[in-house]
């Protein structure tokens, strides 16, 4: 019994000592272990990568809370400017913060899977579209019920080109977070993340199909200037996506060797829509302006090549003046000039063309001084002859009056002699 | 007359001389500081935009100039303003008053002559409790609570 006693005596001793201890704490370390925890929190809120790791930390919040409560009169003085309340409603809030991230992230995730189909559907169709353009291309030059259809048909195709890139670049956009893209370096989690996201929706293969849809519309279509604005800005919009995106994809997919590929392909096959396929297009379509009225010049692909073209087919037919017929060579100049050049290369393109940095004003009025040589050989001017009639008639006039001046005097002198 | 007239001017006389006083006022800090020393030997509290040269301080503790290299002071102010410093191996904790542009000494407490190894600041109105470990003891500016004054 007696022993019994004095081990209870121990263990009250014991518990004192400790409690004793626990109460050794200065005011200054609980001060500092509450601000170290609250931190902590603060890191942990910061860093879940889930919605399952987040509500780990909400016990750690309840915990920490219930842990400093007793020092709720210390901390309301001691902490500056928050108190104990305040600071733990500021991890509260960054609790229900990070909560909607992930609660956006599950929607995005929702919306990337409808979109997959949506692009699944236009990519089909587009494909579609291209093979019936391509067939109707060389049978609208001759049936105007066909040149109708492929009008139409083109116009489909932008459109739903224009719907699909939408679409890809909302893909590529909710594959990324705003708050991941801020990161400075991503996380194992995040690259896993964004990984499984990407192959699952075949981000990569659709930003590259994307690509080369719209080189190859630009490939099979005649556009017009307002229409390469329009894909200008289209440029500039997948640009500022990839800008934000591609860079991260690449940090992704840097331990896969074959995805690293495909990303510079993604690049070059940028590069090159954004730089030669629309600058091609133009030059086809002026090409085709000058076929539309049989007009076959050498083939150009850039600005030198043009004024060469344009040059060679003038200076040919100034040399076939008088060669050919008057009338061959006079409706040449006429569809040339009147039809072609005036009607719709200058009034259409030029602008487009000098703004663009394609040709400069100069080589326009090199051109353009060609065109007036042309038309001072075809039709020469006449002048030297009204001149030559003008002196004529002067001189005529002129000794008209001298005859007529003379005549009196001759009356006189015969009189004097009677 | 004169009677009637001269304990009105004493009064006014006394008035004219008495000063402004704000009272009660209560300079406590919730609790203490730890303040690093600077190379240049300063020492400054951020919260309460106090600084001073603790380089004499150390000088007076140690007489090594040099002490205060590495060091931090933990500093705490009283409810009536007095400032309470001491460091870990100081035998003492130096009370002082503030004055125009300087910290000047009020008392200077000894603690243990092999001197306080990790010593804290506890603000426990109307005294500072001084823990050094598991020794406890309150302070006031005149000295330790119940202890040498």
């Amino acid at each position: 019994m007696k022993k019994h006693g004095l081990v209870t005596l121990l263990c009250f001793l014991l518990f004192i000592s400790f409690f004793q201890n626990s109460f050794a704490q200065s005011d200054y370390e609980i001060v500092q272990g509450f601000k170290n925890e609250h931190k902590e929190i603060e890191q942990q809120i910061k860093d879940a990568t889930s919605l399952e790791e987040l509500n780990v930390v909400i016990t750690s919040i309840k915990e920490f809370e219930g842990k400093y409560a007793g020092h709720k009169e210390l901390l309301d003085k001691s902490l500056y400017p928050d108190k104990f309340d305040k600071s733990i409603q500021k991890l509260n809030a960054a609790f229900a913060l990070r909560q909607n991230d992930f609660a956006t992230i599950d929607v995005l995730q929702t919306e990337v899977i409808e979109l997959k189909s949506q692009v699944d559907f236009l990519n089909e169709r587009n494909n579609e579209l291209i093979a019936q353009i391509e067939d109707l291309k060389w049978q609208s030059k001759k049936d105007k019920k066909k040149l109708a259809e492929y009008e139409n048909l083109i116009a489909e195709l932008r459109a739903s080109i224009k719907k699909r890139d939408r679409l890809v670049i909302s893909m590529v956009d909710s594959l990324m977070p705003p708050i991941m893209r801020e990161k400075a370096v991503l996380t194992t989690e995040d690259k896993k993340q964004i990984y499984s996201d990407a192959e699952r929706e075949h981000v990569i293969d659709n930003v590259k199909v994307t690509l080369r849809d719209n080189i190859k519309f630009l490939e099979v279509t005649s556009l017009k200037p307002n229409d390469i604005k329009e894909i200008k800005k289209q440029q500039e919009e997948f640009a500022n996506t990839w800008k934000a995106i591609g860079p991260k994809l690449v940090e992704v997919y840097a331990d896969k060797e074959k995805k690293t590929e495909e990303l510079l392909t993604i690049d070059s096959l940028f590069t090159y829509w954004q730089q030669n396929a629309v600058e091609g297009n133009v030059w086809k379509s002026i090409r085709e302006e000058f076929e539309k009225n049989d007009i076959l010049l050498r083939e150009f692909t850039n600005g030198d090549e043009f004024i060469s073209a344009v040059v060679l087919y003038i200076n040919d037919e100034i040399k076939s003046i008088g060669v050919k017929s008057k009338e061959s060579s006079e409706k040449a100049y006429t569809t040339f000039v009147d039809s072609t050049w005036y009607r719709v290369v200058q009034p259409v393109w030029m602008n487009h063309l000098i703004e663009s940095g394609m040709l400069s004003n100069d080589d326009k009025n090199n051109i353009e001084s060609d065109i007036a040589k042309w038309k001072d050989t075809l039709f020469p001017s006449n002048w030297w002859i009204y001149l030559l009639l003008a002196l004529v008639l002067i001189f005529a006039a002129v000794i008209i009056i001298i005859i007529k001046k003379r005549k009196p005097k001759e009356v006189v002198s015969e009189e004097i002699k009677e | 007359m004169i009677k009637t007239i001269m304990p009105l001017i004493i009064l006014s006389a006394f008035a004219a001389c008495s000063v402004l006083t704000l009272q009660p006022a209560n300079f406590a800090w919730p609790i203490e500081s730890v303040l690093p020393v600077s190379d240049e030997g300063m020492v400054l509290e951020e919260r309460y935009s106090i600084e001073f040269n603790a380089v004499t301080l150390f000088y007076e503790e140690f007489q090594d100039s040099s002490a205060y290299n590495g060091n931090s002071v933990r500093m705490i102010r009283d409810n009536g303003g007095y400032y309470y410093i001491t460091a870990a191996k100081f035998k003492n904790v130096y009370v002082f008053r503030d004055e125009e542009g300087a910290l000047v000494l009020h008392n200077k407490i000894f603690i243990s002559e092999p001197g306080v190894e990790d010593p804290a600041f506890n603000q426990r109105a109307p005294y500072i409790e001084l823990m050094d470990k598991d020794k406890k003891l309150n302070l006031t500016n005149e000295g330790v609570e119940g202890g040498n004054k």
